[in-house]
């Protein structure tokens, strides 16, 4: 943990390059919990993370990082967004895809009442996390987009912030959000694609109306080549944000 | 609060006046501002910000984040 100490004096003066938006009480927290291993080369600082697969960068100049990481940049300024993209370029990454936050306010929201309990923990909660774990990770990669392990999806049923949907004893539906601040984040939404009822995705929807009817707002990120579930959210009532979420990929 | 005006500047966000209210609640600043307010005040103060002082209600007014401020460095 030497490495650790030292960057947190240099994080003090700051650096020309980062990827990094959260507070640095978190990214100590993270380190000791073993979530982030640190590695320094010159003045930079590389911050390496297994689930998902995602390093954050603090550095004033070119880096040379490990093949098979993904770096996410997350910005609501586009030329910080095109300045950190020409940066990461020069590291050698390649853009991978760009995400788009859309949000909605709750206000004059209809919140519609459910008939019934939502089928959700009706087994055993283990099995139906690592159920909900393979149902996700074929909509959303665990290398860089899932992060969620099977431990944390357990978490998340249990607290109420996953729900299933069940059709013939398979997983049909899905949906995980979080709670952020005044805002509550559709972290995952996933239909199975054979599914008939076209109506699923708009249940998972309202129930995660329902459920966060105290929030100021409803988030999510939608990927921009993604126009079926653009059109979905739109139809909704959500709008784009200026914010941005970009994936690049080393190796 | 010309610290706090001087700290929005720092994230470019010099539209936030001290005259404002319902910051967040209003949607005039987001969950990421609040992340490099946050980044900006740990770099002013030499000094992370403990994660529970990272609340809604905090980040309401220039006032309420000045508050939180003096409260979260003296601890």
């Amino acid at each position: 943990m030497h490495w650790l100490d030292e960057f947190i004096k240099a994080y003090e003066r700051g650096f020309l390059w980062s990827n990094f938006y959260l507070n640095l009480d978190i990214l100590v927290k993270k380190c000791y919990a073993k979530e982030l291993s640190i590695e320094k080369q010159g003045q930079n600082y590389i911050f390496y993370q297994q689930t998902p697969h995602l390093l954050w960068y603090f550095a004033d100049e070119h880096f040379e990082a490990r093949n098979g990481f993904y770096v996410k940049v997350l910005g609501k300024n586009n030329t910080f967004l095109q300045k950190q993209k020409e940066f990461l370029e020069k590291c050698g990454f390649v853009e991978l895809a760009t995400f788009k936050e859309m949000k909605k306010s709750t206000q004059n929201v209809a919140f519609a009442a459910l008939n019934g309990e939502f089928p959700n923990i009706s087994q055993d909660i283990n099995s139906l996390a690592k159920k909900l774990y393979t149902f996700l990770s074929r909509f959303f990669s665990p290398k860089f987009l899932l992060f969620y392990d099977e431990k944390a999806l357990r978490d998340k049923l249990a607290q109420n912030e996953a729900f299933v949907l069940f059709k013939k004893g398979q997983i049909q539906g899905a949906l995980v959000f979080s709670t952020k601040l005044n805002s509550a984040i559709l972290d995952f939404i996933a239909v199975d694609e054979n599914l008939k009822d076209k109506y699923s995705a708009l249940i998972l929807l309202n129930v995660f109306f329902k459920a966060n009817e105290k929030a100021n707002f409803f988030k999510l990120f939608v990927k921009t080549d993604n126009h079926k579930a653009i059109e979905f959210y739109l139809k909704n009532g959500f709008e784009f944000s200026q914010t941005q979420l970009q994936f690049y990929k080393k190796g | 609060m010309d610290e706090i005006k001087e700290l929005f500047a720092k994230i470019e966000r010099n539209d936030v006046t001290p005259e404002m209210s319902g910051l967040l609640s209003s949607g005039v600043i987001d969950s990421l501002d609040i992340m490099a307010l946050v980044a900006e005040i740990e770099k002013a103060y030499k000094k992370p910000l403990s994660a529970e002082f990272i609340e809604a209600s905090n980040f309401e007014s220039f006032e309420s984040i000045k508050k939180m401020i003096d409260e979260a460095m003296k601890a």
